[in-house]
């Protein structure tokens, strides 16, 4: 048992930090754009991961032989914690989602024409999951994929696509067996975005960022981009979901809230009394701070399982997923009751007490206990794969 | 950076509950209840068979010498048995505080009978002015003012103070402090005290995740079986929402309980903060496990009859000993908001 980084850790952080110090650029990295930040979708994003890419960087988990440094998940670890904290985009769904099922399901024809261009961020990617009737049941999608020559014909909708009206591919799954359980019907295409057939509706969020409805309408796709088997897809969703919920969601915007709060609890006085000698607040902020290193050494934990190369810590991550997640929302809350009036004021005014952190953490954070399965699918999950309870009523 | 233990403390600990699991059921919990000491000297015996009454006794006392982390799974075991004997103060923390401030003449005299089971230690500090087994002990570790002294049970009266927990005796000693018998005074003292109860309250956070486990082993065994409406009732999303939180709460105190152990072990210099967030989560979490398990069961669990209540009654024990959450989290609060 050992909770110190290798001194061979440590250098790395300060590698990636100080390469972020000479990166340094208000349109990439904007801390109050919380969760969203992690987007890729403007030029210089693109550019400023491209760089990434080039200090071999993105895929840095990913075996030698399909260009990768077969590092420990440490270093991925490191890496997106860095880039969290400054709230720039992070390594998640190309590297992480898409490129680790590809790497693990997909064709050698599919690996060799998306690991290249994933390593040097070359290429944008939309996830298509969620359609209108199947959120949280995911595996009751219906967009239809009908065999058609020498692949399939896609009709149907998705939502909640965010990266759609950007992104060059889409990763989407598909209904290909109506018959079979609805598990086991599902299969996973790479479309393209740019198809005939296929047209994209923006949605606006409460925190401020767009969203997508995608529509397929006799939009055609090869049998070159069925990802894996066929009617396996579910099952790589799944895996990828374990992953997605350890890399997307990660520690330090939430410990970077935690020390804007404490300092503006510090600082701030109130009636003649410093807020930070108020014993309610104190306690406040001592449950607050215990939460957010409980929050980082559970996300340690599920790093460190999945350094093991074993399968995906599935459960570990469900419950940094619910905790985290809550413990951002709790923070908001924090952060809007002790801020006072001010707190109601928009990111960037200048009298909203913590620079606005408060607003806007309230918009951004909402969203995270829904979305990438619910709290409440957590629980589930957990209930059942941990606690081994049986299946709903 | 390695989250996992050493395969030796695995195994030490798959030793113990393999014990435990035999030669402290729920009937001789039940058993230390209306028994004369409160615990008994057989399994104590055994204990010291198996290595883990001298776990945190020096070598050349005859002890293994360990450390905090080979500890803190073996007290995490007990706590899920809900062993009566006085692990806490002897093993976790009167052995090490003797060690430290102890005489070369106390510590012949009794580490050796501690390493082997003969005899065990009481530990009271001024935070921790309830001795646990103050009546059965054979040597009174016992803070005054700055000062650490070792006391003679002859020499103290102790007065039985009734608590939830009849597993657990507690009682006031009201002694005279005297040159006889000071072990340390100064800095040295205030030093060995404050490492004395941050062992005292790790100690008590790795039980209380065993009481944790326990509870939840219970309520969601319970869970598996009732069917009411034609189904268990673990099926129903209230239930099962209501336990995983439990569980959840559990996952989370876990990692830094360990890591408490571990910043103990190394002697790390946040090591009061670390021990603190750990103690407040553990009670916490033993806390609403209990609150939890007895929903889960509805009325049965209320009862005497069942075992439910020997759990209950020691993590509530456990999460007021050794500060309470509230006093842990004014501790945090001192360490990460420094008063103006």
């Amino acid at each position: 048992m050992d909770f110190e980084l290798s001194p061979e850790q440590v250098a790395f952080r300060e590698e990636v930090e100080h390469f972020l110090d000479e990166n340094d650029d208000p349109e990439v990295f904007d801390v109050t754009r919380e969760n969203m930040a992690q987007i890729v979708d403007t030029p210089k994003k693109r550019e400023f991961m491209r760089k990434v890419g080039d200090r071999g960087w993105l895929g840095i988990t990913w075996p030698k032989e399909w260009g990768g440094q077969e590092s420990d998940g440490v270093y991925e670890y490191l890496l997106n914690e860095a880039l969290a904290r400054r709230g720039g985009p992070q390594i998640g769904k190309g590297v992480g989602i898409i490129g680790k099922t590809i790497l693990a399901h997909g064709s050698d024809r599919m690996k060799k024409e998306f690991l290249p261009k994933i390593l040097r961020n070359e290429v944008e990617f939309a996830v298509g999951y969620s359609e209108p009737d199947a959120g949280s049941d995911a595996a009751s999608m219906k967009l239809r994929a009908i065999r058609d020559g020498e692949g399939w014909r896609l009709n149907g909708q998705k939502t909640w696509t965010t990266s759609a009206h950007f992104a060059e591919w889409y990763w989407v799954g598909a209904r290909t067996d109506p018959d079979a359980p609805k598990h086991r019907g599902i299969t996973l295409f790479l479309v393209p975005l740019d198809q005939p057939g296929i047209t994209i509706n923006g949605i606006w969020t409460m925190g401020d960022e767009r969203t997508n409805d995608v529509f397929f309408d006799d939009v055609w796709v090869s049998d070159d981009y069925v990802v894996g088997e066929l009617n396996r897809g579910f099952q790589y969703i799944s895996e990828a979901l374990d992953l997605e919920r350890f890399t997307m969601f990660t520690f330090s915007p939430i410990e970077q809230r935690m020390e804007v709060l404490r300092d503006f609890v510090a600082a701030e006085t109130r009636d003649d009394q410093r807020l930070g000698d108020d014993p309610v607040v104190r306690h406040e902020i001592a449950r607050l701070a215990t939460d957010c290193e409980v929050a980082r050494v559970l996300g340690l934990r599920v790093v460190a399982k999945s350094m093991k190369g074993g399968p995906p810590p599935t459960t570990e991550s469900s419950e940094y997923k619910l905790f985290a997640t809550e413990l951002s929302k709790r923070l908001a809350d924090a952060s809007m009751d002790i801020g006072g009036p001010g707190s109601q004021l928009r990111v960037h005014t200048e009298d909203a007490p913590m620079g606005g952190r408060a607003e806007s953490t309230y918009r951004y954070t909402v969203i995270d206990t829904i979305g990438g399965g619910a709290s409440e699918i957590q629980k589930n999950i957990i209930a059942r794969r941990k606690l081994g309870l049986p299946k709903n009523f | 950076m390695r989250f996992a233990f050493d395969e030796d403390h695995v195994l030490f600990r798959a030793t113990v509950r393999e014990f435990l699991d035999k030669e402290c059921t729920p009937a001789d919990v039940r058993a230390a209840w209306s028994s004369h000491r409160g615990w008994s000297t057989d399994r104590w015996a055994m204990l010291a068979a198996l290595g883990v009454t001298g776990l945190t006794v020096p070598e050349r006392h005859g002890g293994l010498g360990m450390d905090e982390l080979s500890l803190v799974l073996v007290l995490e075991e007990s706590g899920r048995a809900g062993l009566p004997e006085p692990i806490v103060d002897t093993t976790a923390v009167g052995a090490p505080l003797l060690a430290e401030v102890g005489s070369d003449e106390l510590r012949e005299r009794w580490l050796r009978p501690v390493a082997t089971g003969q005899a065990i230690l009481g530990v009271g500090l001024s935070t921790t002015p309830y001795v646990d087994h103050a009546g059965s002990a054979d040597l009174l570790l016992l803070q005054r003012g700055n000062e650490v002294h070792a006391v003679a049970p002859d020499q103290v009266t102790v007065f039985e103070q009734p608590s939830l927990d009849r597993a657990r005796r507690l009682a006031s000693v009201e002694w005279e402090p005297g040159a006889a018998s000071l072990l340390a005074n100064g800095d040295r003292a205030a030093a060995a005290i404050e490492s004395a109860f941050d062992r005292g309250a790790l100690a008590a956070a790795a039980q209380l995740l065993g009481v944790t486990q326990q509870l939840i082993n219970l309520a969601v065994e319970h869970a598996r079986r009732r069917v009411q409406f034609g189904q268990p009732i673990g099926s129903f999303e209230a239930v099962k929402h209501m336990l995983a939180n439990a569980l959840l709460q559990l996952e989370l105190a876990r990692p830094v309980v360990y890591r408490a152990a571990y910043s103990i072990a190394r002697d790390m210099p946040e090591r009061a903060l670390d021990v603190s967030m750990a103690k407040a989560y553990a009670s916490d979490a033993a806390t609403l496990a209990g609150r939890v398990a007895l929903q889960t069961h509805g009325a049965i669990g209320f009862t005497w009859e069942h075992d439910l209540q020997l759990w209950m009654k020691r993590g509530w024990a456990l999460a007021a000993a050794w500060g309470d959450a509230a006093w842990h989290r004014t501790r945090v609060g001192a360490a990460v908001l420094p008063r103006s």
